[in-house]
């Protein structure tokens, strides 16, 4: 008899539905609904915490991840607090997104075609459409690579983040004979797949757990209220009026949360009848138990009324310790780009929020920003039609830890997980903020947040970019830099040398370039760096220019002189790597 | 101990603490978060059998027990000897959220530990005190008591009072021998306070009247603040860190690399004299080379942070 036997994990059972433990912290995680945002909050959004998501302009793609965090609270059978003032909530209830493979579950079983994206369609398609052209692909077996072929054993390059494939066919046989309840509490999935192009089931609704809270309702009692209050505050006490009673649109919201947290007993702390005997703390079965989940639709817009500035720094704050302590967590989308000077409502660059924004994200646990390329004053859009639009990461949870989970557990925020760790790096620890720039596709059929990179000129592309110029980088350091790429050289220029050290670290070839940096650092006035533009950056600002693009002959050379024969094998193999990416964006 | 690098270029006079009746102000950037200095004072102080009087404005208690553990001091004992104080002001601190008493499971301490001010008009929500204290205290079951809470109040002076209790209360009940046990008192963010509605004089005028009571107890106030760039634009944000930085006798100063991120460095930090270390050195109080001022870089691993001159990162060396 083997001593071996199969690890069941046990503890997972005692976890609420559609929750898992942080690989890292052991923090309790729910998901978002988008595999790669949870990526990059390190797993999944922690229970207990809030997180900001700054909207888009012109585009509605910050309530489309609120509507995947709240179909999934609504799949994982989670209690859904809903809070719009602009929009009825009701309206974005309905409007949530469908279940992959559960409308047309008839037809898929049919036609026999995994129905999971349009992109892998794509692919397939391509590959089809290669082989008959008898082209050389990389992902079909029989075209090995002849030239560098050490490195046909490395990992696929891939930019984005793969769910888990769910389990179809179970849900196959499934659906057809029992409702959706009927699923065992460890059987729902932490993250399921959506389906855009479908709604939600009328089913599906009738079993959510919802709580809708109509804020622009709410601002006509309020102010009705505050009408009648003015009526009979003669006869009333005065300190009333200014003080707790006064009316207000942030407490009022705040009550009903909070009162929904109690009544639902989501509160650890906070008791529904505080005179009856506390119960033991562990009694209550946590496989019963499940997450409140708050979306706040476009919250401290035009439409939220208040009274000054603090209301939303103290609903924040307030909301953040009601919510340490139980089982909820929030996700608040808000339209930063009302809050901004002109010209950081133009930035491209994901440094420049206004003060109250930034002074919002204090009192957040995790902030992210969302900027689509249709509300961009930039024609940037135009050098990057893959994707739609950029996704910048200010701030991920650090929960009972001195560092964010993040940084070692996302493969999309740091390239340390992704495999870059070749000889000579040390792999070990992550940056404090994410070294990739964050771009977002939004296919006919799912929201993913993959690795920005442009699409490389002229066919052979570094494997990864920074593309993204900063908005410190003005026009004429950008031509600075243009000019230092065409001489592959800036020596003498100190000006210019920082602001390519700083493009240049995100690339990979980071053992030079951390050495370079840290000679620039260092202040040293003979620290003459030879720091080469990344060629990504300098053809962004090309295009951003409107100047034609004007070849990769420095990036070859940059590749070359930077990192020596190390480099020009990475550069080699990027572009090898990016064979099958460069045919995906069309450009 | 806390972090064995960084300890060198802390005031050398009293070793692992620092100086009594001093000031240490930090200052962090969203980007670059200074909370881990917090950790290390506190271990250092738990470590070295002290007071220490955590108020946890942004923070709660399992976090700092949380990483206490991993820098191994075990704050829950602590809290059960009396070195370590927690107060919460994270729950009830804001109106908004005093409504969350009336919902509190039992009595937090048989004696009012939470300081509310009748006169106010959050006396609206200590009304129902009197039905919950009639009521009997039955579940005391826990050992540790619940930590002490700040309400809220419309006036910064009552947030003082309490706090001068709780400091007094834990001053007093670990005076045992003829030498009186340092003290520190740690506030997590400041900035909080400036969030949540107080003015910036109010808030200033809270850290002068710490500052000069935890000298009374031979103590040593630590801060928080958040002093971004882009802060500098608030009148009373940039006010409220200057203001700070104009009290403290030693400043950190904590921030991203100006070239931006690194995967061996994650930030650098400014050690800096304040006003009061200048003075004091005037006076001739201080020691030469006590807290040499200079730059910098650091890294933050699991349960250690690396502090090494700048040029000295492992990706380099």
């Amino acid at each position: 008899m083997s001593s071996f036997k199969k690890r069941v994990p046990s503890a997972q059972a005692s976890l609420p539905a559609g929750c898992r433990l942080s690989a890292y912290n052991g923090q309790v995680l729910i998901s978002t609904g988008v595999p790669s945002l949870d990526d990059i909050l390190g797993g999944g959004l922690p229970v207990g915490t809030i997180l900001l998501i700054q909207e888009d302009r012109q585009t509605s793609y910050g309530q489309l991840l609120l509507k995947y965090f709240l179909r999934q609270g609504i799949v994982a059978g989670d209690k859904c607090v809903v809070v719009s003032g602009d929009e009825s909530p009701e309206a974005i209830v309905r409007s949530l997104m469908g279940i992959a493979g559960e409308e047309s579950l008839e037809s898929q079983v049919q036609t026999g075609v995994d129905n999971r994206d349009d992109e892998d369609e794509e692919r397939r398609q391509r590959r089809k459409k290669a082989a008959a052209a008898g082209g050389d692909d990389e992902d079909s077996e029989q075209d090995r690579l002849t030239i560098a072929w050490r490195y046909s054993g490395l990992k696929k390059f891939e930019s984005g983040v793969e769910a888990r494939p769910p389990a179809i066919s179970s849900r196959v046989g499934k659906a057809g004979s029992t409702t959706e309840p009927a699923l065992t509490p460890s059987q729902i999935p932490f993250c399921e797949q959506f389906d855009l192009t479908t709604r939600i089931s009328a089913k599906a609704l009738e079993s959510a757990d919802t709580t809708l809270i109509d804020s622009g309702e709410l601002q006509k009692a309020v102010q009705a209220s505050d009408s009648d209050l003015e009526d009979d505050s003669d006869d009333d006490l005065a300190p009333s009026a200014s003080g707790r009673n006064q009316p207000d649109l942030y407490r009022n919201v705040l009550d009903k949360i909070r009162e929904t947290l109690i009544q639902g007993g989501f509160s650890t702390t906070l008791l529904k009848d505080p005179s009856a005997p506390a119960p033991a703390p562990g009694a209550a079965g946590l496989a019963e138990r499940h997450i409140c989940r708050i979306g706040i639709n476009s919250i401290a817009s035009p439409s939220w009324r208040s009274k000054t500035p603090h209301d939303l720094y103290k609903f924040l704050h307030a909301l953040r310790g009601l919510l340490r302590f139980s089982f909820g967590a929030a996700v608040i989308t808000i339209p930063a780009h009302l809050y901004g000077t002109i010209d950081q409502r133009h930035a491209t660059d994901g440094s420049t929020t206004s003060p109250y924004i930034h002074r919002l994200e204090q009192l957040c646990d995790a902030s992210v920003r969302i900027e689509s390329f249709a509300g961009a004053q930039t024609n940037a859009s135009s050098a990057a039609s893959a994707y739609h639009g950029l996704f910048h990461v200010h701030k991920v949870p650090v929960l009972n830890a001195l560092i964010p989970s993040s940084t070692k557990l996302s493969v999309l925020l740091d390239g340390a997980a992704k495999g870059s760790g070749g000889p000579g790096q040390s792999g070990s620890g992550g940056s404090s903020k994410g070294v990739n720039n964050l771009g977002f596709k939004v296919r006919r059929k799912r929201f993913a947040i993959e690795t920005f990179h442009l699409p490389p000129e002229g066919g052979v592309g570094q494997r990864r970019t920074s593309a993204e110029p900063s908005s410190g980088s003005s026009s004429s350091s950008l031509s600075e830099r243009k000019k230092s790429s065409s001489s592959t050289k800036s020596s003498s220029n100190p000006g210019p040398v920082t602001g390519s050290i700083k493009k240049a670290g995100s690339s990979e070839e980071r053992s030079v370039q951390s050495r370079a940096r840290s000679l620039g650092l260092g202040n040293k006035p003979s620290g003459q760096v030879d720091v080469h533009s990344v060629p990504g950056a300098s053809g962004m600002a090309r295009k951003m220019m409107g100047l034609p693009p004007k070849g990769i002959q420095g990036a070859v050379a940059s590749g070359c002189n930077t990192g020596g024969s190390e480099a020009g094998h990475k550069h080699s193999h990027g572009g090898a790597g990016s064979g099958a990416n460069s045919s995906l964006l069309d450009f | 101990m806390g972090y064995a690098s960084l300890e060198p270029h802390l005031p050398s006079s009293h070793a692992p603490l620092l100086p009594p009746g001093t000031f240490l102000s930090i200052s962090d950037t969203q980007a670059s978060d200074g909370n881990f200095l917090l950790h290390h004072f506190i271990s250092n102080y738990i470590k070295a059998d002290q007071n220490v009087v955590l108020v946890g404005l942004a923070g709660i208690l399992v976090h700092y027990t949380m990483v206490g553990r991993k820098l191994g001091v075990n704050l829950a004992t602590a809290r059960t000897k009396g070195n370590f104080q927690f107060v919460d002001g994270l729950t009830q601190l804001t109106d908004y959220a005093a409504p969350n008493k009336e919902y509190l499971a039992k009595p937090t301490e048989p004696k009012p530990a939470t300081i509310t001010s009748t006169a106010t008009p959050s006396s609206t929500t200590t009304t129902t005190t009197g039905a919950r204290i009639a009521r009997p205290a039955a579940a005391a079951a826990t050992p540790p008591a619940p930590p002490k809470v700040l309400s809220y109040s419309p006036k910064l002076v009552d947030l003082y009072r309490a706090l001068e209790e709780i400091i007094q209360d834990a001053a007093s009940k670990t005076k045992t021998g003829p030498s009186q046990k340092q003290l520190v008192l740690i506030l997590d963010d400041l900035s909080v306070l400036l969030n949540c509605g107080w003015s910036c004089r109010d808030v200033l005028a809270l850290v002068r009247y710490l500052k000069l009571l935890v000298a009374k107890f031979n103590g040593t106030l630590i801060t928080l603040v958040h002093a971004d760039g882009l802060m500098a634009e608030e009148v009373s944000q940039d006010g409220l860190v200057k203001g700070v930085f104009y009290e403290a006798d030693y400043i950190i100063d904590v921030r991203g690399l100006d070239s931006g991120g690194s995967r061996d460095v994650h930030g650098q930090l400014s050690l800096l004299h304040g006003p009061g270390y200048l003075l004091r050195q005037r006076l001739g109080q201080v020691r030469e080379n006590e807290w040499p001022a200079l730059t910098l870089h650091y890294k933050i691993l699991d349960n250690n942070v690396e502090v090494f001159a700048k040029g000295y990162s492992s990706g380099v060396l």
